[in-house]
């Protein structure tokens, strides 16, 4: 009885071990697999098999059927992969096989990508920016430039004139700006209104050392002074020009000055004509 | 016997029930509304996600759950998993009250029968103290500890008694429970609890001891018992002390490594109860009043036998420590830490649970036992029912009261629906800084329980290790106001040093906080849907990683592990017990019985219960409802600025004498033309005082100086007001009202409003493809090292030159000759949000003799500047003139004009004064009480200080120069050297047009 337990302890333990599996042999092996290359063939051993295309970047479930022993794996032509080493792996119960390939995909022309730094230049600034160009294909894959590089770097002295400008690449979001800087002088100008019996004090025109007109909402300080009291009155550029009404009833007689940052006007007399 | 079994049984399950029915309903809706609720389930929900790791990072920037015994917040987030956290909550808190009714029911059985027993845990489901324990407080861990305890102390005694080692094993499994549900518990309970009961045992064991006289043979034959079952005393000591050592042991390890050094934080208990009656009335009338009833019962029968003669020293020393500051003694019996450190209403508790026992036997006597006898026999049944009626009646009203109380005295503010917030902390990568809650009440522990994001505050003070916080008696800054100066000043700590703990978002619910946080650099972003408003601060750096502090991975898995563990333990012996051993046993009977009570206590004992419920009752309403509030012109005043206070403006008109030409209406349409500004809007009264100046019988006039508390600091203002008398009662005359009218019907005013696009790529992403704005430009037009009468800052004065409005942040890092570095912020002597091209004036206060002591080698001035879309507009039209000039200070008239479309909330300057080079040497903040309307204008008077003449600018310390972490030089600005003071307006202005 004894015996026979053992021999059926025996079986039973043989029988939980699995068959040892065979290296599948590549039929038609390649360096470089690209999409003119078709389908990469495998002699396998019977069994269910998984098939993944490792990338540097990510795994891909690769498209594969098996026939008659033969393993065939269809190139990822709808995928996006990073370009380069990869290795093709063929799975069967927990054994798992690694076949080395460059993959090598067509990457298109490429899509121009124009980096600037800085990406707002004021004409108070030297006016020089740093421009990156590089191109991306296919899966984020860079392209060469017409140069044959990767990537170009250069300095680009831009103009005096300010706007909104697009980049290279002429996407929104590579437009860079050129800002007005701070005005070169504050002209200033001083009218009476009679039926309101109030002066108008005009700052501007407001243009920068280039002749562009100050951006709006520029802050203008505007400092009266009349008997020993001093009024501060900020005010914002419209169009390059700053206004403040002041009642003759409070304030004839009165000097006012403006000024924006470091830049001071001429002090005036607030004066019925 | 059997009987006596059959009745104490059966009262136990009533009380099982009627626990189930009143606690087991109202826990659910009451528990919002508990000051530690919240607590709990945020350490539970610690638990539930991190069960092994002791590591909170949401609180603090990071403490150790260790700081607190485990065993209840393990309990509720295994519970948690089931249920939503406040279900769990509510059902570990009943279960642990059915443990304690059960407890209370075994625990009474050591002092008299069953049926006293009975009675002793139906009153434990109506006990005031444990009612106020649970629904207002919601201290779970501290009934758990209690039920736990209650349940092991006569295993103790029988263990003591009988010396068998089996009720030794089940004390001390129940023992091994509490140490890991609540410490203090533990601790206390040794002292309180475990040694009368033990003394109790050897009374009676020792048959005849109690017949000794107490000082000539009952003292040492005490001992002499003590000495007998030395083995059973020193067994149970030295494995309970094991127990309390070993199963928390990361706890004292942690209290040992990292010690609570911290300035005490007040603590009602702590009050004089006479001289602060609100603290009086919830920590020790609430908890014991019924107690304080039964006085001369429970006095009578705790010292009518020995076997008491331990419970009569813990009930009276508890009694009098749970007085709190009402008398010198606990602080002198304490020790002056201690009493600072303990919260004393403990103490009042405990002795309310060493009454039970005797008030139960009382009651039992005075409804079925010798007092109904005798009072029956000398007046009657029927006062008998009236009075037990009555009583019971009023007691029922006065327990109803309790579970209301948060109605009659709100403890917390209302509740705040967290899903937007939670909302918000999730979208944009807003949980990458830190946010702080405020007006939230302890539903901020709520909020941090359903989210990861992690706030600078918490609400667990003995995890406090922050110096803002932990150098200040402030408990949490969310509630901050409450806290007075010390709150405040702990607060505007925070805001203003917001970069060093990466503080970026603040969730208003109280626009009290609001002129400080927007005079400290922060701007409204959002008012979210339920009403909070987030405030935002420009150039916080992300959250750094903090390495957390490390402890043993042993001791925390043991920390997960051994807690459970002994609930496991003393459930399966506890199960034992019942099926196996507690039949073979001789039932635990007490042999005392009470047959005469001497007249004084049944009177007294009889009577007071209702005096004293019904007279508590009556003064609520009276006080509620009946109190004249217009019976003396001073009271109509108090009550007419406690109306006010409250913005109960219905009220506060009714204090008005009435007539055809001054209605309600008339009233609300007078305050919303001329009252707005910080003090009517933004304020608390402090302190009011009355000066009469006219004195007539019927007529009075009165100058009222009332100090208010606001979030920029205490503001003065006196106002006069004639009263008349009518009738009986005294009424306010309406004051007149000046109203000032814009000369123009509709006024105009150009705004320039600027909007940030945001990010222009739909992307979770934090950083890549955001097509981020760029940093702007700004520029130093000066920096100076100003010193004083020892007292340093760095003024100086910078514009925004970029053509976008910008936020600024400010810092100067201080490098020390000895090489250390210290880093300072503006606090609110600046213009944190520019327009373009608008500039600020700065001052930067360092420490006090800083130089002195601490030689500095230089000093980096950083700015970090963002483009904003808010604060910026400061359009108001300001003058000022030198009205005197003496040798120390200037008077300066200051007129405002507003020509905005809007209210100026807070009219504000920010005052420079140079001195004979143009330098500026301070800078000040000045602000005025009240708002002015569009068109329309103010003026007022500022006494500023003249510093100029007696300060030194500091020339041979270098300042250097950083502008978004790129080194700057000064740009050079001419200034008229004559002119001393310079003004810039800097105004709060509340309506959000900003966030249209």
């Amino acid at each position: 009885m004894k015996k026979t337990l053992s021999l059926l302890m025996m079986v039973w333990f043989f029988s939980c071990q699995s068959p040892e599996v065979n290296q599948p042999t590549w039929i038609n092996p390649i360096q470089e697999w690209r999409e003119s290359d078709g389908i990469l063939k495998f002699k396998v051993q019977p069994g269910d098999w998984s098939v993944l295309i490792q990338t540097s970047s990510q795994p891909i479930l690769a498209d594969y059927q098996v026939e008659e022993g033969e393993l065939r794996i269809a190139y990822p032509k709808n995928r996006s992969f990073v370009v380069g080493q990869a290795y093709i792996v063929l799975e069967l119960e927990e054994k798992s096989f690694a076949f080395p390939v460059i993959l090598n995909p067509e990457l298109g022309n490429g899509k121009l990508e124009d980096i600037r730094s800085p990406k707002t230049l004021n004409t108070d600034s030297s006016l020089v920016q740093q421009q990156m160009r590089y191109s991306f294909g296919k899966g984020g894959n860079l392209v060469p430039l017409e140069s044959g590089e990767l990537f170009e770097e250069r300095y680009i002295s831009q103009s005096d004139k300010v706007g909104t400008f697009a980049g290279e690449s002429d996407t929104q979001l590579s437009s860079f700006y050129i800002t007005a800087g701070t005005p070169e002088s504050i002209p200033m100008t001083i009218q009476f209104d009679e039926i309101q019996n109030e002066f108008t004090v005009l700052a501007g025109p407001l243009r920068d050392a280039f002749q562009n007109q100050i951006s709006n909402g520029t802050l203008l300080t505007f400092t009266i002074r009349n008997s020993g009291k001093t009024w501060i009155i900020e005010e914002v550029a419209r169009e390059g020009f700053v206004r403040v009404r002041c009642s003759a009833e409070r304030f004839e007689g009165a000097s006012v000055h403006a000024n924006v940052a470091q830049v001071f006007s001429e002090t005036l007399i607030l004066k019925k004509p | 016997m059997l009987w006596e079994d059959f009745i104490g049984k059966r009262l136990l399950l009533v009380a099982l029930s009627l626990g189930l029915l009143t606690h087991g309903i109202i826990v659910y809706f009451t528990l919002p509304q508990t000051y530690d609720a919240f607590v709990h389930i945020f350490f539970a929900d610690h638990y539930s996600r991190f069960w092994f790791e002791p590591w909170e990072y949401r609180w603090y920037t990071g403490f150790l759950t260790i700081s607190y015994p485990p065993l209840v917040h393990q309990a509720v987030a295994l519970l948690g998993k089931l249920f939503p956290f406040k279900v769990a909550f509510a059902i570990y808190a009943i279960i642990v009250y059915e443990a304690l009714i059960i407890g209370v029911y075994r625990f009474t059985k050591m002092f008299y029968d069953k049926r006293t027993a009975g009675v002793a845990a139906i009153l434990a489901v109506i006990l005031s103290s444990l009612v106020e324990t649970l629904h207002v407080y919601g201290q779970v861990p501290t009934l758990t500890g209690l039920a736990l305890l209650l349940n092991s102390i006569p295993f103790l005694y029988q263990y003591l008694k009988s010396s068998d080692s089996r009720y030794l094993v089940l004390s001390l499994s129940f023992i091994a429970v509490v140490v890991s549900s609540h410490h203090v518990t533990a601790i206390f309970g040794m002292v309180f609890f475990i040694a009368p009961a033990m003394l109790m045992a050897l009374v009676d064991w020792k048959e005849d001891l109690a017949e000794e006289s107490l000082f000539k043979k009952f003292v040492p034959r005490l001992l002499m018992a003590a000495w007998e079952k030395k083995v059973e005393i020193l067994l149970f000591g030295i494995i309970a002390i094991i127990l309390a050592v070993g199963l928390i042991f990361p706890y004292w390890y942690w209290s040992k490594t990292d010690p609570i050094s911290q300035v005490s934080i007040p603590h009602g208990s702590r009050d004089n109860f006479l001289e602060v009656t609100s603290s009086g009335l919830v920590f020790y009338i609430i908890p014991l009043l019924l107690i304080l009833a039964l006085l001369p019962a429970i006095t009578f029968l705790i010292t009518r036998h020995k076997r008491h003669l331990g419970w009569a020293v813990s009930f009276f020393l508890c009694l009098l420590f749970g007085s709190g500051g009402t008398t010198p003694l606990p602080k002198l019996m304490l020790g002056e830490n201690a009493f600072n450190i303990l919260t004393l209403d403990r103490f009042g508790f405990w002795a309310s649970i060493i009454a039970i026992p005797y008030i139960s036997h009382f009651l039992v006597s005075f409804l079925s036992g010798p007092i109904r006898q005798y009072w029956i026999g000398r007046f009657g049944e029927t006062s008998h029912f009236l009075l037990s009626g009555l009583s019971g009646f009023s007691y029922l009203l006065f327990i109803i009261y309790i579970f209301h109380l948060a109605s009659f005295r709100p403890l917390q503010p209302r509740e705040v629906k967290i899903e937007p917030i939670l909302n918000f902390l999730n979208r944009d990568d807003h949980m990458r800084w830190r946010y702080l809650t405020l007006g939230f009440g302890d539903q901020m522990a709520w909020l941090s329980a359903n989210t990861l994001a992690a706030t600078i505050d918490g609400n667990y003070h003995s995890a406090r290790r922050l110096p803002e916080m932990t150098s200040r008696a402030v408990e949490r800054l969310e509630n901050a106001k409450y806290l007075f100066e010390e709150g405040m000043a702990s607060l505007t700590d925070f805001l203003t040093d917001s970069e060093k703990y990466q503080l970026k978002y603040v969730f208003s619910n109280d626009q009290y906080y609001d002129p400080l946080l927007f005079y400290t650099g922060w701007n409204r972003t959002i008012r979210l849907e339920n009403g909070i408003m987030v405030w935002e601060k420009g150039n916080i750096s992300t959250i750094q990683p903090i390495q957390p502090k490390d402890i043993h991975p042993i001791l925390k898995k043991a920390w997960g592990i051994l807690p459970f563990t002994t609930v496991a333990v003393a459930l399966l012996l506890t199960f034992l017990y019942l099926f196996h051993f507690k039949k073979s046993q001789t039932e635990m009977i007490s042999p005392e019985i009470v047959e005469r009570y001497p007249k004084p206590v049944i009177f007294l004992s009889a009577w007071m219960p209702f005096l004293i419920f019904s007279g508590f009752l009556t003064y609520l309403i009276y006080e509620m409802l009946l109190v004249d509030q217009r019976k003396d012109p001073e009271s109509t005043i108090y009550a007419f600025y406690d109306h006010l206070d409250f913005q109960r403006f219905e009220e506060a008109f009714s204090y008005f004498k009435s007539g055809p030409d001054y209605s309600l209406d008339q009233y609300l349409l007078e305050k919303s033309v001329k009252d707005g500004g910080l003090l009517p809007s933004y304020a608390k009264l402090n302190q009011l005082e009355i000066d009469t100046l006219e004195l007539g019988e019927d007529r009075i006039k009165y100058q009222v100086n009332t100090t208010w508390r606001t979030s920029l600091g205490p503001r003065y203002l006196e106002e006069e007001f004639v009263l008349e008398k009518n009738g009986s009662h005294w009424f306010i005359l309406p004051p007149k009202l000046e109203l000032e009218i814009p000369k123009n019907q509709v006024i105009s005013y150009d705004y320039t409003l600027f909007k940030k696009m945001g990010k222009r790529v739909i992307s979770a992403f934090p950083t890549v493809k955001d097509d981020r704005i760029k940093k702007p430009f700004a520029a130093f037009f000066q920096a100076n090292l100003v010193e004083r009468d020892g007292l340093t800052s760095i003024t100086g004065e910078l514009i925004n030159a970029d053509n976008n409005p910008i936020t600024l942040a400010l810092k100067a890092e201080v490098t020390f000759k000895n090489d250390s570095l210290a880093i300072f912020y503006p606090e609110r002597k600046m213009h944190y949000n520019l327009a373009p091209k608008a500039t600020t004036f700065f001052e930067i206060p360092l420490a006090k003799d800083s130089t002195q002591v601490y030689p500095i080698q230089s000093i980096t001035l950083k700015a970090e500047t963002d483009v904003t879309e808010r604060g910026y507009i400061r359009g108001i039209r300001t003058g000022f003139e030198i009205k005197e000039e003496n040798p120390n200070s200037y008077l300066l008239e200051i007129e405002m004009e507003n020509p905005l479309t809007t209210e100026i909330t807070i009219p504000g300057v920010l005052i420079a004064e140079r001195d004979s080079l143009g330098r500026i040497i301070q800078v000040e903040l000045e602000t005025h009480p009240r708002s002015i309307r569009s068109g329309l204008g103010t003026s007022f008077r500022v006494d500023l200080e003249k510093k100029a003449l007696e300060s030194v600018v500091v020339e041979d310390i270098p300042i250097f120069l950083q502008i978004n972490g790129q080194e700057r030089s000064l740009v050079l600005k001419s200034w008229n050297t004559e002119q001393k003071i310079q003004l810039l307006p800097h105004c709060f202005i509340s309506p959000e047009i900003y966030l249209q």
